[in-house]
């Protein structure tokens, strides 16, 4: 008659248990240390201000602030602990000649584990919420809440420490990995879009996270938040991104076992514990060498030397990544083999990484991704935003016309990468006016980013008398009087709450009367079409720009949505947009309605004119 | 009974066991010899479950023993380095034991205590290296297993704990026909207790058969021959070693002695004496043929 078959032997886990207590014990005795001072605190000083919300809040914060932190480190000991003996032939033998099969012995120590991680948290909040209780500030549904996310972090940590603990055969290398898988696909994609800045025309080595949701730590501290607790009740946001993971975690898990199955008790010692993954380990390992040492080594013996301008030489960098990743595929292979020979028969391997890093280096260089020529399609752009010459301008989707124009110079630039880096490389003044940096920025329809561009673009006369030039475009599309206008004007659904003129020579501030919002506002629209604004002149420098009176204005205006909250809340305008206005001669109708509005005397601006006057030198023209 | 059959398993390129075939009839005790690297420990490892084989299989009462908890608890083994919790007392490794083996007999423990005399409440790890085998007896021989597979068992025991442990081991094979596996290189040792013997060699089972019948099978002859010339021996007599004092031919055939002597006889031998083998000797002149034969070295 064919026995029970079981899952879970209570001899191996009360064993693990008993064995590893001071490692739960200690990390209980530290949350033992949390109900204690709260213990403390009220008794002492009562919960007079105390409510459920606060109790709700405050256990939320500890869930997004410090549990995934906690539970990450926590983990790592966790798994080393209760997977411990798969690391010595002696103990793995043991194990394994006990008469159960493995699938007990995994669950029993995954519940070993799990029940380690948890038994802290435990009982740390069962003694919180009981001294809640007791003080009358329980939020029952909060902490079950809380529980849940617990559970579901640790689940998380827990599997990825044991899909680690399956995959090798060394102790020290399992905290190793544990720290590789959690931050590898950031990392890598911090670092190639660091070495794509370094070869492409445009290409930013700023971080933008696309892979951060590889990252669980990463991912759960960006997204896990107690939101806006001032305005709305406490509440957890991000608990969903908590259950994808533990999800994650769990299929983890069950990958572990499918591995720990897989495994040969022989492997215990061995960095890598299957022959398969030897080679992803080896040319892993390989790559980060080259990307990171290869990269130093040559801002070493390159870069101060020979290199010209800002960006690297492809054969240089080549060769110094193809040196360091042979180093790197050499110490992986000397990891693997625990010897120090592995140089017999390892040309394949080396050719093998030599060949990749050149490919690698090659597809940045010569942007056979295509991230150098890439622009966004125009039916894909929400907004783009547009940073050049002091200016931030911002065009919508409503706009199809200005977003086009806007690609338009995108595309020209693109065009023109191997002329721009060519530039860059030689530089000659010639007839170049300047160097202007475009920042572009675009925006999909959920607000998030589809491409962040940075260009350092050389500015000559030639260019921007020559139609179809980039220069030509971007002077034409920022001197565009309705570009100007839409920078200035508020939104239709605003309304102007407060004018305010400010004079730097008095110290004195002049608040307008709502009767003349309509004609300043209007005045100052007018200029704005007109190009008497001094920040929107493009890219042609006009030096009196840069020369305006002692003074500005301040105009607020506030949505309608805004004004009913603020008349709700009764405390006030808040919110609203803001645009500050550097006022210079230039801007007649606007001194004009400030006049007349009776805020700008004409002693102030006879003052202001003799400021001005005595400012601007004699070989600039007053505007 | 357990068998091996065709079992190979590779490590990286060496190969540790080629095809492999060992049967081990139940109530036997079988001694594994071979020389060093010869693939003992790891035979016995995937006896007991801890390593699966390349090719081949490893049976237990006619099932594999590998991943198969009923057979492996029929199993009970003391490998060459026997591991133990680093903090565990000898009562902790019992209620660990005691959890796992369905027959873990608690008074058998009890009464090895007056044999072993090491207090149950010593951690293993200060005990000798002698004190930690002898746990490692107490604990394993009060599963009651079936089998009793042994790797260099006595190693680290003193003289008189090991002919105590020995017959610990014969009365339960006497009076529970408790079938014990057991790997030496005390040949002595397993000559005294062996009823079965199997000489492993770089990775292969160069042969087993029972201990007489390897003794009958080969033959020391001492024979003095009547002049300084000797005879040229038949062709088809398998000698496996010649040496001489003088006049006094020592010869090892391979053979039964009655058989050997007679053809011997006919070359006309001034004196003939057939001499039994110790294991010791088996163990050496047959491994001589695979390149095993011991080298006197004169430094």
């Amino acid at each position: 008659m064919p026995s029970k078959r079981s899952f879970c032997n209570t001899t191996l886990l009360k064993k693990n248990l008993s064995r590893f207590w001071p490692l739960w014990g200690g990390a209980a005795l530290v949350g033992f240390l949390i109900p204690l001072w709260m213990f403390l605190n009220l008794g002492r000083y009562g919960a007079v201000h105390l409510s459920q919300e606060d109790f709700a809040y405050t256990i939320y914060q500890v869930v997004a602030v410090i549990v995934p932190g906690l539970t990450f480190g926590y983990a790592i000991l966790c798994a080393m602990m209760v997977w411990s003996y798969l690391y010595s032939a002696r103990s793995v033998g043991l194990m394994h000649s006990l008469p159960i099969d493995r699938t007990c012995l995994f669950v029993t120590n995954t519940l070993s584990g799990l029940a380690m991680m948890l038994i802290p948290y435990v009982t740390t909040g069962i003694l919180v919420c009981l001294i809640a209780l007791g003080w009358g500030f329980l939020d029952i549904g909060a902490a079950l809440e809380a529980a849940v996310v617990i559970i579901l972090i640790t689940l998380t940590f827990f599997g990825m420490a044991t899909f680690c603990a399956m995959v090798t055969g060394n102790i020290f290398a399992l905290p190793v990995f544990y720290v590789i898988l959690n931050f590898v696909f950031p990392t890598l994609e911090a670092l190639i879009n660091s070495f794509s800045q370094m070869f492409l025309v445009g290409v930013t080595g700023v971080y933008d996270g696309k892979l951060e949701v590889l990252s669980p730590l990463m991912r759960l501290y960006s997204k896990l938040n107690t939101g806006n607790y001032s305005d709305e009740p406490a509440r957890l946001v991000g608990a969903s991104t908590a259950a994808v993971y533990g999800l994650v975690g769990i299929v983890l898990l069950i990958l572990s076992w499918v591995l720990y199955r897989m495994r040969r008790s022989e492997s215990a010692g061995d960095v890598v514990a299957f022959r398969w993954l030897r080679p992803i380990f080896r040319y892993g390992v390989a790559l980060a060498s080259a990307l990171t040492l290869g990269w130093l080594l040559y801002e070493i013996i390159w870069y101060p030397i020979f290199q010209t301008g800002y960006y690297a030489d492809f054969v240089p960098m080549a060769v110094c990544m193809a040196v360091t990743g042979v180093i790197g595929y050499y110490v992986a292979s000397m990891l693997l083999e625990k010897s120090l020979r592995v140089f017999r028969r390892s040309w394949p391997g080396v050719l093998t990484v030599c060949a990749g890093v050149v490919i690698l280096c090659g597809c940045v260089r010569f942007d056979l991704l295509g991230m150098e020529s890439r622009v966004p399609r125009q039916e894909d752009i929400a907004r783009v935003t547009v940073s050049v010459a002091g200016q931030d301008i911002t065009v919508t989707a409503a706009q199809p016309g200005y977003v086009n124009q806007v690609l338009e110079i995108h595309r020209s630039i693109v065009e023109n990468a191997d002329a721009l880096r060519e530039a860059d490389r030689h530089y000659e003044a010639g007839d170049r006016l300047g160097t202007e940096y475009l920042n572009l920025r675009y925006y999909g329809p959920k607000g998030d980013v589809l491409l962040y561009r940075s260009y350092r673009l050389p500015v000559t006369e030639k260019g921007l008398e020559t139609s179809g030039t980039y220069e030509y475009m971007l002077q034409q599309f920022l001197t565009d009087p309705d570009v100007r206008l839409s920078q200035v004007e508020f939104s239709s659904d605003s309304e102007i709450v407060d004018i305010t003129l400010s004079d730097y020579l008095t110290g004195e501030e002049y608040v307008c009367e709502p009767v003349n919002f309509e004609s300043i506002y209007e005045a100052y629209l007018q200029d704005a079409r007109e190009g008497n604004l001094s920040e929107y002149n493009g890219l042609v420098y006009d030096e009196h720009e840069s020369y305006t009176y002692p003074g500005d204005l301040r105009i607020q205006a506030v949505t309608r949505r805004e004004m009913a909250v603020d008349s709700e809340t009764g405390v006030g305008t808040s919110g609203g947009e803001y645009r500050y206005v550097e006022l210079s001669p230039r801007m007649t109708h606007t001194i004009e309605a400030l006049q007349k509005a009776g805020l700008l005397t004409n002693e102030m601006l006879a003052a202001w004119n003799e400021d001005y006057d005595a400012a601007v030198p004699a070989t600039v023209q007053r505007g | 009974m357990i068998e091996v059959q065709d079992l190979v398993k590779r490590f990286g390129g060496t190969t540790a066991l080629d095809s492999a075939c060992v049967t081990v009839p139940d109530g036997a005790v079988y001694g594994l010899v071979g020389p060093n690297g010869a693939g003992k420990s790891t035979l016995i490892r995937h006896i007991t479950g801890v390593y699966r084989g390349d090719r081949g299989q490893v049976l237990v009462d006619g099932e594999p023993v590998y991943e198969n908890p009923e057979k492996k608890a029929l199993v009970a083994a003391i490998p060459d380095e026997w591991f133990y919790f680093p903090s565990a007392t000898v009562r902790d490794m019992m209620r660990f034991y005691r959890g796992f083996y369905p027959n873990f007999d608690t008074d058998r423990y009890e009464r090895f205590k007056e044999v072993f005399s090491i207090p149950e409440k010593s951690v293993i790890r200060r005990l000798s290296k002698g004190m930690q085998k002898q746990v490692a007896f107490w604990l394993t021989m009060s599963c009651r297993p079936k089998y009793l597979v042994l790797d260099e068992p006595v190693d680290g025991l003193d003289p008189v704990m090991r002919r105590q442990v020995w017959s610990l081991m014969m009365s339960d094979v006497a009076e529970y026909g408790t079938t014990v596996l057991v790997s030496s290189h005390n040949l002595r040792e397993l000559e005294d207790v062996c009823d079965h013997v199997g000489i492993m060699s770089k990775g292969r089972v160069l042969l087993e058969r029972s201990l007489s019948d390897l003794q009958e099978n080969i033959v020391k002859l001492q024979v003095v021959w009547p002049t300084e010339k000797v005879p040229v021996l038949p062709a088809d007599l398998p000698v496996l070693h010649t040496s001489h004092v003088g006049r006094v031919y020592t010869y090892i055939v391979r053979g039964s002695a009655g058989e050997i002597s007679r053809r011997i006889e006919e070359s006309g031998p001034m004196m003939l004496e057939a001499l039994p083998l110790s294991l010791e000797e088996i163990f050496i002149y047959e491994l001589g043929g695979e390149h095993y034969a011991v080298k006197e070295i004169v430094l």
